[in-house]
């Protein structure tokens, strides 16, 4: 077989795997739970805002609906990943992974047909939020502004990245139970540095002078300057706050680092594949 | 699963390995070695050692620092004289504020000698100790520093300390004159010669205006105005030795942003401002309100830097962010109507243009330009407020333009603050705000949004929510109405087969 062919019957077999989890994905019900539990807790973190500003008066800030995005969006983010995790990792556990690989199927079109898949629900409930934020700004009549569509543009390569991240994961893995206390575990520890962090940083000392958080300031501190370089959630905070500080080269640096790690967790999945196997 | 529980063992271990570099970390913010632990050593044991006394440019004023042995960094602003000490002096630790002092008073030897500063390994620069002074010609945080150096210093610190004398000379006579007012007024005031409250003013002693006008004595030190980098420093003695504990790192960094800021006064709370920093920063405000802005120029750091540049002794950042420091307020220019006594007349910017320090230096004045749905409204200009008590217990104010003040009785009373007034009505669109020179240009990094927020409820809100479960129902109902139609027409077909 040519290598033409075979590339094309890679992409026809990928786009096959792509319809099928798509399908699955629109016409059942969960994702539209997810996507209703996601928004409402943007939702409240709005209305309390709004609270805020009824009660104060005013409210100095860069984007009301950047924080609130943030979480619909990193809520999302992580269901479809891990959405991704326990799809492949079930197909492999039920043997259903081995049966597809005695036909067309091999490890290339596999892994990009579940890996688009996820992605193109990731950019139509990106259409859908952005449909419901404007239903909020016209309701409570906040201005959208232009750093709110460059965060949208940026959660795009974000949620990428950590999608790949869970197609890795479920590639590698023996069975649901490992795949999914892995994925779980990895995303936990990292929200949660990333929470500490924040929540610690934001400590006022007791006293002027003497710190008791220091040690665990610093601690944090350090593993949240690796997380810099490697979590999507950070990717996604530093790059709105360097957007939103008009440092659009540190913006396009973070696109650009999201999208070349997107990549490489895609290629390792294919590798990591190959090497693991379609056998439980 | 094992390589899931071997994962986590590698953290584990890694973890372990981090927390040896934290605690080396953590022992950067005290001392290098045992002697300088302090539940070891007696709290006030003082011991001689070489330390660079620095006064450090910070944006508005000088700031006095010293850097003990163990900070290893010093901090500087690019681009401005800053002065470093090379000092012999007592150092001690003060546990009350966990660092170390330094006891001047009993020793504060200069160092003879030359600092040398490489970049990159290549000595760039050798300078040896001057004379200087720092003086305030408007006084501390009401205008611009000065620095004198060499036989300017000796010269200056002289006029300085010549027109102390001269104020003081001033309120001597003024005490003097006073008595012997109030020694007539009462003879008079006997005698039946006064009959109105105006009589009394006109006669009344004019108190000399406050002695502003500040100065550092004259001490020697090595001035030093560098681009920003990374140096290195150390000081080299007569017999051509380095000084121990003098070898440092030096980093000079420049603002990576500047704008003006605003200190937003609601006027239901006029006590309880907020401050907006961030140039293009939206103020979401409730409508029927009035707001008052007060404009600073400002300027952004890295807030590692900066904040070791004011207290070198701080422990570091790991994550270092960014800090808009405040700088001078935007003062009314001298055209205005309205001059409070004390202040300068000027009004200092700093932004894209940035032609001088002060802006009559170009005698521009600024109006707040009011944007509303891509129309140029009315000007908004500077203007003087005072705020009236309410007389009684009851709490309550009101806020008042300074003529009106004047005009109603509170004439001995300077304005309580100077802002420009907006007017947010409920009909009112979104506004785009920002300074602009009578010359027609915009002041860099003076803009923001006022965003009208609609009073609204919760429930008009959650509305929104219900868009994905509303989807949601016609995809998973279609799919099943779908599923439906496909099993039926299989069972026809079955039924018709058979």
């Amino acid at each position: 077989m040519s290598d033409t062919s075979k590339i094309y019957k890679q992409i026809q077999t990928a786009i096959t795997i792509h319809k099928r989890d798509f399908r699955i994905t629109v016409f059942g019900p969960i994702i539209y739970i997810m996507s209703t539990i996601s928004i409402t807790i943007g939702i409240v973190i709005i209305r309390n805002y709004l609270s805020y500003i009824e009660s104060n008066g005013l409210y100095p800030m860069p984007d009301l609906f950047s924080f609130p995005y943030r979480w619909v969006i990193i809520l999302t983010g992580v269901y479809l990943a891990f959405s991704a995790v326990v799809a492949i990792a079930r197909e492999r556990e039920s043997g259903a992974m081995e049966l597809l690989f005695y036909g067309p199927v091999d490890n290339v079109s596999y892994v990009i047909g579940k890996y688009s898949a996820q992605l193109t629900v990731y950019c139509l409930l990106i259409i859908l939020y952005l449909i419901c934020f404007f239903i909020i700004s016209n309701i409570a009549g906040v201005q959208i502004p232009a750093s709110f569509f460059m965060m949208m543009l940026l959660s795009l390569f974000t949620g990428a990245y950590l999608i790949s991240v869970g197609v890795f994961v479920s590639t590698i893995s023996k069975s649901v139970r490992s795949a999914t206390l892995v994925f779980l575990t990895l995303i936990a520890s990292t929200l949660l540095i990333q929470a500490s962090q924040a929540w610690l940083s934001n400590i006022a000392p007791e006293s002027d002078y003497y710190n008791p958080v220091l040690l665990l300031q610093q601690l944090l501190g350090w593993v949240q300057v690796v997380l810099t370089w490697l979590s999507p959630f950070s990717y996604l905070n530093y790059g709105v706050n360097e957007m939103l500080r008009g440092n659009m080269v540190a913006f396009l640096r973070v696109v650009g680092l999201s999208f070349v790690f997107c990549m490489t967790f895609i290629v390792s999945s294919i590798i990591g594949l190959k090497i693991r196997g379609v056998r439980q | 699963m094992r390589k899931f529980i071997a994962a986590i063992l590698l953290l584990s271990f890694g973890l372990m390995g981090m927390d040896t570099n934290v605690h080396t970390v953590a022992a950067e913010t005290h001392d290098d070695d045992k002697r300088d632990l302090p539940g070891l050593v007696d709290k006030t044991e003082k011991r001689e050692e070489f330390v660079y006394g620095v006064n450090a440019y910070n944006g508005t004023l000088y700031q006095g620092v010293f850097h003990p042995p163990s900070v290893d960094t010093v901090y500087l602003l690019a681009d401005t004289i800053n002065i470093i000490s090379p000092r012999k002096t007592l150092i001690y630790y003060w546990a009350v504020t966990n660092e170390y002092k330094a006891d001047f008073d009993s020793m504060n030897e200069d160092l003879p000698g030359t600092l040398e500063i490489r970049l990159n390994g290549n000595l760039v620069l050798t300078v040896e100790p001057t004379d200087y002074v720092i003086q305030y010609p408007e006084g501390i945080t009401q205008g611009a520093a000065e620095v004198y150096l060499g036989g300017a210093a000796q010269r200056k610190y002289g006029e300085w300390e010549e027109a102390l004398k001269a104020y003081r000379l001033d309120v001597s006579e003024y005490y003097e004159a006073s008595r012997n007012w109030r020694t007539e007024l009462t003879d008079r005031v006997q005698s039946g010669e006064v009959t109105s409250e105006d009589d009394v003013l006109v006669s009344q002693p004019m108190r000399p205006a406050d002695f502003l006008y500040s100065s550092t004595k004259v001490f020697r030190g090595v001035p030093l105005k560098l681009p920003s980098g990374q140096y290195d420093i150390q000081m080299r003695n007569d017999e051509g030795k380095i000084v121990a504990d003098s070898v440092k790192k030096l980093v000079v960094f420049q603002s990576d942003r500047v704008g003006v800021g605003y200190t937003v006064i609601p006027e239901d709370k006029w006590t309880t401002p907020e401050q907006t920093y961030n140039p293009e920063e939206m103020l979401y405000v409730r409508s029927n309100n009035t707001l008052y802005l007060e404009p600073f120029f400002e300027s952004e750091y890295n807030e590692q830097y900066f904040t070791h540049l004011e207290a070198p002794q701080a422990p570091n950042f790991v994550n270092s962010d960014w800090k808009w420091v405040k700088e001078e307020n935007f003062k009314i220019s001298g055209s205005s109507r309205w001059r409070r006594s004390g202040d300068a007349a000027d009004v200092t910017f700093i932004g894209e243009r940035r032609p001088g320090r002060h802006i009559n230096d170009e005698g521009i004045a600024y109006d707040m330009q009011i944007i509303e749905r891509s129309m140029i409204q009315d000007s908004i200009e500077f203007e003087d407020y005072m705020v009236r008590q309410n007389p009684g217990k009851a709490l309550g104010y009101e806020i008042l333009e300074a003529m009106e003040g004047l005009s109603q009785g509170m004439r001995d009373r300077a304005p309580d603050f100077s802002a420009f007034q907006i007017i947010v009505r409920r009909s009112l669109q979104d506004l785009d705000v920002n300074l602009q020179g009578d010359d027609g240009v915009i002041l860099g990094g003076s803009g923001r949004t006022v965003d009208v927020v609609r009073r609204t409820g919760s429930t008009n809100l959650f509305l929104a929510s219900i868009l994905p479960v509303a989807l949601g129902i016609v995809m998973v109902g279609y799919r099943r109405y779908s599923l439906k139609v496909h099993r039926e027409k299989l069972a026809s077909a079955s039924i018709e087969n058979s």
